[in-house]
């Protein structure tokens, strides 16, 4: 009986040395490029989480247009995991790659892989999210879209289309959070322009979909009219275009909101929700991918600004162009 | 009869070395496959990555030897992680803050011991239901947000003495002080005692049940210490990592050599199954194989290893 376990256990060891010998064999070839030469510039990029629908959008973007500048790049998943991002970013360096990115999982969390980047004097990316202590490390380049300019963008469009002292309602996530400060500032500052717009009231409906209808339906009751309902975000303002349309009293009411997500898109092309901004995950990739490639080209990584993609408008008019 | 002595010595054999001999196939196989595996700063982040779960595995493997078992461990070790982090933040005292951890880790041991004790639950179910009562103090202190400021705490999470890591040379030192104390200390005895047989070890006069609350609070301890490691590795307290360590936990302590059946095991067992499981994580991860493979594989890893803990000793049972 003991031989059978003893036998078990050599089989066990056998057929693991197997199967990473076989795929091994398969990768030598490729495993050359594996450990970096001289001439092979290697990329590596830990994505945030595959099943998050805008990361996962980036990463292939980020991929496609990295290899289309014939540029190496390796491509993992933490799968929503500090831990397990930082424990990527670790394997990055171990692989000589020559930049290591990400979309940082956590403010503070990711410390730990920027300083494995600063350790080994390794550019690190970060795209979308920042890390606290990167303005310390000059080879830190952050590629990304500023809150602060989709409130901007929100703020413009209202300029330029609501009538004359038009009445709005505001819906915001926590206010202790850094995405509403900046996109509350973006906007209030490009409204400043029209004294006469007015904000009849501020809410925090946590960004959340349910919370925006029935603050929505709350709204209706407390208020005669108004001619807006913007949000911080795309999730909120889904919600409200929700409550407006039971209620028949959509109409003449701008539903505004933040992110582009497919979901709004759908609302706007079906004339529920007015307008959206949305975060070019795109044209953030091109970007990023530009910045791995003024690195190859010898540029001085510690010389490279961090890059703000701007967002884009999406109405009625050009949903189509982004619908897919 | 001499057959029988004779299979006994081999699997007794078996559970000494075969897992360093597994240990020392991986290792070889993996030098051989990826040029970059061998990399002192390779094998030091292995190291580093198995630090938290390794110093969890050390309570896990008294508990396991003891015939019970932890559920709780990993939601435990986030509540220790997080409490400590606020604490740090507001006070700014670093010894405060590690105490803090280490307390909540051994209050939620001490209260798994006496449920189990006093009330006679199975440790199965006190320790899942502690889980979620964990789980539930922590998004409730934390609003479900990371808690940041914690830059004093640097040091133990970030730096190294000499060229090892911190969090590693803790975990050293955890496994030796619980491997001390399983081979050369009264509770040690006690320990492989209730879990080799408890109907005999209360019959030969050990007080079972205070034995069992301080094993688990013991290892409470340890889970608390390793919330305070993951922090500091994290730089913040974070409610959402550490969920599901102590099934990690467990599986480095059945692959290194423990019996889920109870009596047998080492700490330093539990060190190697550690790292095999690192190993293989982090020779998938250089061979750039999508992590969700490493979960896959970490599955059938404690399957495997379960059958061959079954019938090494199955075959003792036997006779």
């Amino acid at each position: 009986m003991c031989k059978k376990g003893l036998t078990i256990l050599l089989t066990l060891c056998l057929s693991i040395l197997a199967l990473t010998g076989c795929s091994g064999t398969g990768q030598s070839s490729s495993g050359s490029s594996d450990n970096n030469s001289e001439d092979d510039f290697l990329v590596g990029f830990s994505n945030n989480s595959d099943t998050y629908d805008y990361c996962a959008k980036f990463r292939s973007y980020l991929k496609e247009e990295t290899e289309a500048l014939g540029i190496k790049i390796i491509v993992t998943d933490a799968a929503g995991d500090t831990n397990v991002q930082n424990g990527q970013i670790d394997d990055f360096i171990v692989q000589n790659t020559n930049v290591v990115s990400a979309i940082s999982n956590d403010l503070d969390g990711s410390v730990p892989a920027l300083e494995a980047a600063r350790a080994a004097d390794i550019p690190f990316v970060s795209f979308l999210t920042t890390i606290t202590g990167a303005e310390d490390y000059d080879k830190f380049i952050y590629v990304g879209s500023r809150n602060y300019d989709a409130g901007v963008v929100q703020g413009e469009y209202l300029v330029e289309n609501l009538p004359e002292n038009a009445e709005i309602i505001y819906f915001t996530g926590p206010p202790n959070d850094q995405q509403y400060i900046d996109r509350k500032a973006g906007l209030m500052d490009t409204l400043s322009s029209r004294s006469d717009i007015k904000i009849l009231a501020e809410y925090n409906v946590e960004n959340q979909k349910d919370l925006g209808m029935s603050t929505t339906e709350d709204c209706m009751q407390a208020f005669e009219s108004f001619d807006a309902i913007v949000c911080q975000n795309d999730d909120s303002a889904l919600g409200a275009a929700e409550a407006l349309k039971s209620a028949g009293r959509l109409d003449g009411v701008s539903v505004i909101g933040i992110d582009g997500s497919d979901q709004a898109l759908e609302s706007i092309k079906a004339g529920e929700m007015t307008m959206t901004v949305l975060q070019n995950a795109k044209e953030q990739a091109k970007a990023g991918a530009e910045v791995f490639r003024r690195i190859r080209d010898g540029e001085d990584p510690s010389a490279i600004e961090d890059v703000y993609v701007p967002f884009t408008e999406v109405t009625n008019k050009n949903v189509a162009e982004f619908l897919k | 009869m001499k057959n029988r002595a004779k299979d006994l010595n081999l699997a007794m054999l078996y559970r000494k070395y075969g897992i360093i001999l597994i240990l020392l196939i991986l290792f070889i196989a993996s030098a051989c496959i990826n040029q970059n595996f061998l990399k002192i700063q390779n094998l030091i982040n292995i190291l580093k990555q198995i630090s938290v779960v390794t110093i969890i595995a050390c309570g896990q493997t008294m508990l396991i030897v003891s015939g019970m078992i932890d559920l709780s461990a990993g939601m435990v070790c986030t509540t220790s992680a997080c409490f400590s982090a606020g604490v740090l933040a507001s006070t700014g005292n670093v010894p405060l803050a590690i105490i803090v951890g280490i307390l909540i880790g051994m209050t939620a041991g001490w209260v798994n011991g006496f449920l189990i004790t006093h009330y006679k639950l199975q440790a199965f179910i006190a320790t899942l239901a502690m889980t979620n009562v964990a789980k539930g103090i922590v998004q409730i202190y934390t609003d479900g947000k990371a808690i940041s400021g914690v830059e004093k705490i640097r040091f133990l999470g970030q730096g190294s003495i000499g060229i090892i890591p911190v969090p590693v040379i803790i975990m050293l030192l955890a496994v030796v002080a619980i491997s001390f104390i399983m081979k050369y200390t009264t509770l040690g005895v006690n320990i492989y005692a209730i879990g080799g047989n408890e109907k005999a070890a209360i019959a030969s006069g050990i007080n079972v049940n205070r034995k069992k609350r301080i094993i688990f609070t013991l290892s409470g301890a340890l889970v608390g210490l390793a919330g305070v490691v993951l922090m500091s590795r994290l730089m913040s307290g974070q409610p959402s990592v550490g969920e599901g360590y102590e099934f990690d936990a467990i599986t480095a302590v059945i692959v290194g050599g423990t019996s889920f059946l109870g009596g047998i095991g080492t700490v330093t067992g539990a060190l190697v199954g550690s790292i095999i499981v690192g190993l293989i994580n982090n020779i998938l991860n250089l061979l750039h194989i999508p992590n969700q493979y490493q979960l896959i594989v970490k599955g059938v890893l404690i399957a495997v290893a379960v059958i061959i803990d079954i019938k090494t000793k199955g075959d003792k049972r036997s006779e």
